[in-house]
């Protein structure tokens, strides 16, 4: 019945995921055998961890009676080898059926219906017999069209087995006949959890639809009494009563299709929740960027500010960095939409960006030593790419852009906002082992310082934290320029050592 | 005898590090584990067959409850102990008894 694979087969599979030589898992696994059968000698008990436990139980001398001769004979007594499994590998085994739970069964509740019982049993039988030959049909004095007899197997599973067990337990049918309808009662009551089951019976294509076959259950009761009714003269007296307890019984067996029907339903509701929450996280962080970058002009820079922070003050800011990357790839989008503005800005700001911007000029070359000038490469800016980005491949260090910006200032109005096509200078950092020489340490400082004021003169909250990056790159940097500075900010940049 | 006693056994004979051999022995009780939840039957020699059947729905007597339940069937686990296992098994500890 099931399929059955050699033992070669389990130890190739076993090789391969091991690494070790077929030869070596065949003995291996051999030997495993062996001492599971020394332990028994032994012990009495082998616990195989994740596997089960085998056993060595005692059977007692019993009377036995052999078949052949009919003669009584004394069976003496002996050992008998049991195997108890995990409660994990019976739970993995039983996965198809996991779902089902035991039914109490109202209408037997009242004593003295012995003949309802054997009734009972007896369709639990031709259940059996039908599952082993399920050709023949089940009450062979009752002659059906196909389609009726194919309608009568689900009938069956309302009318013997009011709590819509039988479907599960045609899972044996598959193997010899009805593929197809068994494959389609699995899709209809198992779901997608038995996929694979169906997968292994290889089902023919059903041939209705589930959802179809769900419509036509209503339909089917209704035939299903007629059924009853021409059934009941044919049946005995006593089986009467047990036929209309059935139909009563019958009636409650939506109970369970409905319940698996629900928890189908549940599942799927599930995860339609899950990704509406996801989706709805998602708008949120959306909303939340735009906003930001509303408020602060380009998100980019204003979460660059909230890194320094982060890196310099309180280490807890992994979200904002968490969000950079989206930000370098919004960039183009930014840049688009910060076009406009940036013209307006540039252009309400022209008088005071531009005596600035030669001041910071004029202070990087006064500051700078003779030899500081750091050799330069140039570079064209191409789609996508932020100064911040720039810095971390140029860097390896993200945090250095205001050294670029600063270097490039004439031709940088806003530094959220480069265009395609700039050609910038990237100034070459001199020091040893990603370690900045002084004097670079210092034009990074003055970047920020230049970053700073733009930011202060644009009114951008962050501002200040710029003047605390500057201050910790060069502790002296204040001496070296003769921008004016708010008060505040540089009380608050003055605690950076 | 219990897992540790099995791996102990089995690193000494195949000079291997318990580790290794434990990592060993969790694979094939995964493989074998594996197959059955597949519903695969497989034969260890000098061990026995392990299979799955399915326990068809069954009805049973509650007494708590004091009312019939209708067990849903179950996919249960089989083993059936090789022949030279069990014959050499059979009596022991017995024969001395009798």
């Amino acid at each position: 019945m099931n399929h059955k694979i050699t033992f070669q087969e389990l130890v190739d599979a076993i090789a391969e995921q091991s690494g070790k030589s077929k030869q070596f898992t065949h003995d291996f696994v051999k030997d495993f055998a062996a001492l599971i059968k020394e332990g028994l000698e032994n012990d009495g008990t082998v616990n195989i961890a994740g596997l089960g436990k085998f056993e060595l139980k005692k059977m007692d001398e019993r009377e036995g009676y052999n078949p052949e001769t009919e003669e009584k004979i004394t069976i003496p007594a002996h050992n008998k080898i049991e195997f108890t499994p995990y409660k994990d590998l019976e739970e993995l085994v039983n996965a198809p059926y996991s779902h089902m739970e035991p039914e109490i069964i109202e209408e037997e509740t009242g004593a003295g219906q012995p003949a309802d019982e054997e009734k009972e049993e007896e369709s639990i039988e031709e259940d059996q017999t039908e599952t082993d030959s399920p050709a023949s049909d089940e009450e062979p004095g009752i002659k059906k069209a196909p389609w009726e007899e194919d309608m009568e197997s689900e009938i069956e599973v309302d009318e013997d087995d009011p709590f819509g067990l039988n479907a599960k337990h045609k899972n044996r049918v598959p193997f010899s006949f009805d593929q197809g309808d068994a494959g389609k009662d699995e899709q209809e009551e198992e779901g997608p959890e038995d996929e694979e089951d169906v997968v292994e019976f290889s089902p023919e294509i059903a041939p209705e639809e589930p959802a179809e076959k769900e419509d036509r259950t209503g339909e089917q009761e209704d035939k299903n009494e007629e059924k009853e009714s021409e059934r009941e003269p044919k049946t005995t007296r006593e089986e009467k009563p047990a036929a209309a307890e059935i139909k009563a019984s019958r009636k409650s067996s939506p109970s369970f299709r409905d319940r698996s029907h629900r928890r189908q339903n549940t599942g799927g509701a599930f995860w339609i929740i899950a990704a509406a929450f996801i989706v709805l996280l998602l708008a949120i962080a959306a909303w939340y960027l735009m906003g930001t970058q509303q408020q602060a002009s380009p998100p980019a820079a204003a979460s660059e500010t909230r890194q320094v922070q982060g890196e310099e003050e309180t280490p807890s800011q992994d979200q904002t960095q968490g969000g950079q990357p989206e930000q370098q790839d919004d960039a183009v989008q930014q840049q688009a939409q910060g076009e406009a503005e940036a013209e307006q800005e540039a252009a309400a700001d022209a008088g005071q960006a531009a005596s600035t911007g030669q001041k910071a000029a004029d202070q990087s070359g006064q500051t700078a030593d003779p030899d500081a000038a750091p050799p330069v490469e140039t570079i064209t800016v191409s789609a996508g790419q932020t100064l911040w980005g720039l810095a971390a491949s140029e860097y390896e260090n993200p945090y250095l852009w205001p050294w670029i910006y600063d270097t490039n200032k004439p031709s940088i109005n806003d530094p959220d906002i480069i265009y395609v096509g700039q050609s910038l200078d990237i100034p070459q950092r001199r020091g040893q082992n990603n370690e900045l020489s002084n004097n670079d340490s210092l034009q990074v400082a003055l970047g920020y310082v230049e970053t700073y004021l733009w930011y202060k003169e644009n009114n951008l909250e962050n501002a200040r934290f710029y003047l605390y990056a500057a201050k910790k790159y060069h502790n002296r940097v204040f001496e070296y320029t003769d921008a004016t500075f708010d008060e505040d900010d540089l009380r608050f940049a003055n605690r950076a050592q | 005898m219990n897992t540790d006693d099995l791996v102990e056994r089995l690193s000494e004979k195949w000079d291997l590090t318990k580790q290794e051999t434990r990592e060993i022995v969790d694979l094939v009780v995964q493989n074998m584990c594996d197959n059955l939840a597949q519903g695969n039957d497989f034969t260890i020699p000098e061990l026995g067959t392990f299979g799955t059947h399915t326990r068809n729905k069954q009805k049973s007597y509650n007494p708590h409850y004091e009312k019939y339940m209708m067990l849903p069937p179950k996919r249960v686990v089989d083993f059936d102990a090789s022949r030279n296992l069990e014959d050499d098994l059979k009596y022991l500890g017995i024969e001395n008894e009798s």
